[in-house]
């Protein structure tokens, strides 16, 4: 059961704007799969996504330390696989630990978690557009929760505010 | 303590486990990194590259290893004197930044090794560890001397204005230089960690081809690497046909021009007597060959870490944790990991 | 003999000092995510309560799961650093044996089951030893408690019900509850975490049969494993041309 919507975004700060978009769907226990390759925007979705919820710091990449905790409402788990050769590396995370404490789990490089988180969860993949600074986003929901939720990525998809009328919504 | 002041010091924040041995905060009686290669050779078995698992499995044989390098065994004791008193004076260990799973095995054994032996047990900030690191190789540098911490996890302009006593000017906002060096590596299809692989292929590139962006900040001493990466990124896919060599030549250039004029305006700015590098991006030649240029054209010292204190080692844990002791005391044994803790100035 | 033993595997945090006599003092707290704040300054307290210092100790003995990976790590890192420290053998037990420990025996069957997040239960069945724990939903676990029912029922013609006891058992009740007949009955909350009393003496006995280990052999038992690379499509972005 999947459901989807799709977006081109124009400036870093349209990618944003998807991210915020996405942050009033979310509540305790959502996992978000971030998919696409270097240079796609994810961190820049992420710290459209972290403000929205409230978070004042700068969201930076935790593609180092594998996971940044933002302090917000709900709180955000940022968590970056792309160091990652193992999926049990990816189970040693404890991400259940995080989702069960009421929290919400972003993955960069979402594609490694898919065997443990896909079945339930918001899949947005980032590519590169036609030109240097554009990009286009895909948001899925996957699940029985995220399905019901499904009226609500057609508004994410038109939040890359001024982009073209791409959004579509339709059960997959 | 005694007059040895010999701290032992545990690093787990990341991927690697790491104990030493240091007396006074400056000398260095041993020190253990397993680091992937002596891992297979010594500890034997597949290494999971990260944290948990295989620092639960390592941290008590590296201890071992640590103390025995001190004369000590296992308990605590001189291998000569196995009645007599516990040879360390306080146990250190970094408390963050890093990843959690990682961090609480180290922090665990700290404190369990403390309440063990009866002695006090320091919380250490991980950044300020690479601080020490530096001061360990070069006791004899005059202060204030600015600190460019660079590495996978980070990117720091930190002014150290006396021993225990710095404050931080800059750092990156997006991705540290360690981090871009990692993934325009992997972009290219070279080899991971992508430091030294991009620092051995730019010897045959040509550094001036391609003019990347040399990102500015809000902050005069931040730093933007998020920009460079996906300027490569872009670069690359619109010349297919441009050579890795040539890539790599020109993305550190632009790296390494970025690190040090934020460094010499920092130096100018408080008036240092010197500069000193810290951290995994220390090992880059090229980093290191205009670094030290920089400075001397300039009548200052410069400071250039052995590999062995750029990389995560627990010799500077144990450092900071000994000035840590005598400036502010023990960490209560109700102290936990603080996987996301900011290093923002001593006072 | 004395003895202190950490549980730290669900969510409790726990420490316990026991000698042939039984407990000593024990220190429990539920401190959600603080295990690692919570577990030194509570053996501290447990050695003060009992005043036994830690040099005064013959063995630690430690819970290694299954259960939450976090305070897994927290409490075996700290049970084979103290034995290490202190030159000390370490029993280990895990935490369905310890749950089947706390419970009376000879009211019928046991089977402890500990919850492991993300929709997945750990459990022990009857008479079985602790190397044949099953991780699996609670709906798998359902189906094994109805065709244990119906094996038993065949056997011996009337049985009593069975005992589910720890978080996973409470977590799940409902459909648990309903999953064989005559229905389980449940321990209660105090019986949702692995009691560290039960631990202790538990240990104590081990330690009599000479069943114990070095520390640097000492391991959590995760009960997930994954052994699967990841197969990565994207991280790296050009073909290799130079």
């Amino acid at each position: 059961m999947e459901s989807q919507a799709t977006a081109s975004t124009a400036t870093p700060a349209q990618t944003r704007a998807i991210g915020a978009g996405i942050a009033p769907l979310l509540g305790a226990g959502d996992v978000v799969l971030l998919v696409g390759p270097l240079g796609a925007g994810k961190t820049t979705l992420v710290q459209g996504l972290v403000a929205a919820l409230g978070g004042r710091e700068p969201v930076t990449s935790p593609t180092f330390t594998l996971a940044h905790r933002y302090p917000t409402s709900p709180p955000v788990t940022h968590v970056d696989l792309w160091r990652l050769g193992h999926l049990q590396e990816v189970v040693d995370l404890a991400l259940e630990e995080e989702l069960d404490g009421g929290g919400v789990v972003i993955v960069e490089w979402g594609e490694a978690a898919e065997p443990l988180y896909g079945a339930d969860a918001l899949v947005v993949r980032l590519g590169w557009g036609r030109t240097d600074d554009e990009r286009t986003i895909a948001v899925e929901a996957r699940g029985a929760s995220w399905i019901s939720r499904a009226a609500g990525l057609s508004a994410v998809a038109g939040a890359g505010a001024g982009t073209p009328g791409e959004a579509a919504v339709g059960e997959g | 303590m005694t007059d040895r002041g010999r701290v032992l010091g545990i690093e787990t924040s990341c991927d690697e486990t790491a104990a030493a041995v240091v007396e006074r905060g400056r000398t260095v009686v041993s020190s253990i990194v397993s680091s992937q290669v002596d891992l297979h050779a010594r500890y034997g078995g597949v290494v999971p590259e990260l944290a948990g698992r295989a620092h639960i499995e390592l941290t008590l044989p590296v201890v071992t290893d640590a103390l025995a390098g001190a004369g000590l065994d296992r308990r605590g004791r001189s291998f000569t004197d196995p009645d007599g008193p516990i040879g360390i004076d306080a146990v250190a260990a970094t408390i963050g930044p890093g990843l959690i799973g990682a961090l609480l095995v180290g922090v665990s054994t700290a404190k369990a090794l403390a309440l063990a032996w009866d002695v006090p047990f320091v919380g250490v900030n991980h950044l300020e560890g690479h601080l020490y690191a530096a001061m360990l190789e070069a006791p004899e540098a005059e202060l204030p001397v600015v600190v460019l911490l660079a590495s996978g996890g980070h990117t720091l302009l930190v002014a150290l204005d006396a021993p225990g006593s710095y404050r931080v000017l800059g750092a990156t906002v997006d991705d540290a230089a360690g981090e871009a060096f990692d993934k325009v590596a992997r972009y290219l299809g070279l080899g991971y960690p992508g430091g030294p692989e991009i620092d051995r292929l730019a010897v045959s590139g040509d550094a001036a081809l391609i003019r990347f962006p040399r990102a500015s900040t809000a902050g005069v001493f931040d730093f933007s690497f998020s920009g460079l990466k996906t300027a490569v990124v872009s670069y690359v896919r619109a010349h297919p046909e441009v050579t890795n060599a040539d890539v790599a030549a020109s993305f550190q250039e632009a790296v390494v021009d970025v690190l040090v004029a934020r460094t010499v305006a920092a130096a100018e700015e408080i008036g240092a007597r010197g500069a000193c590098l810290a951290g995994g991006v220390a090992a880059n030649s090229l980093l290191r060959a205009r670094f030290a240029e920089s400075f001397a054209a300039r009548g200052l010292v410069s400071y250039l870490p052995s590999h062995a204190m750029c990389t995560d080692n627990a010799a500077m844990i144990a450092a900071a944790g000994y000035f840590q002791l005598q400036r502010s005391g023990p960490t209560p044994l109700d102290a936990g990991a603080v996987p996301d803790l900011q290093l923002r100035g001593s006072k | 003999m004395r003895i202190l033993a950490i549980e730290t595997a669900t969510i409790e945090v726990g420490v316990a000092l026991a000698d042939e006599t039984g407990p000593l003092a024990s220190v429990t707290a539920r401190p959600g995510r603080r295990q690692a704040e919570t577990l030194h300054p509570a053996i501290a307290d447990a050695c003060r309560i009992a005043r036994i210092t830690p040099a005064e100790l013959d063995a630690i003995a430690v819970d290694i799961g299954p259960g939450l990976f976090t305070g897994l790590r927290v409490g075996v890192a700290a049970a084979k650093a103290l034995a290490g420290g202190l030159g000390l053998p370490v029993v280990t037990a895990m935490s369905l044996e310890v749950l089947i420990a706390a419970c009376p025996s000879g009211l019928g069957e046991v089977i402890p089951v500990v919850d492991m997040r993300r929709g997945e239960v750990a459990w022990l069945m009857p008479r079985s030893p602790a190397s044949t724990v099953r991780v699996g939903t609670p709906a798998e676990l359902a189906a094994e408690l109805a065709e244990l029912a119906r094996e038993s029922a065949a056997a011996a013609g009337n049985v009593g019900p069975v005992l589910l006891v720890g978080d996973g058992a409470l977590r799940h009740r409902e459909l648990l509850g309903a999953s064989s007949a005559p229905a389980p009955v449940f321990g209660g909350i105090e019986l949702a975490a692995p009691p560290v009393s039960s631990l202790a003496v538990l240990a104590i006995a081990a330690m009599t049969d000479g069943r114990f280990c070095d520390p640097a052999a000492v391991c959590p038992f995760y009960g997930r494993e994954a052994d699967a690379r990841i197969n990565w499509s994207s991280r790296q972005g050009r073909e290799t041309v130079s």
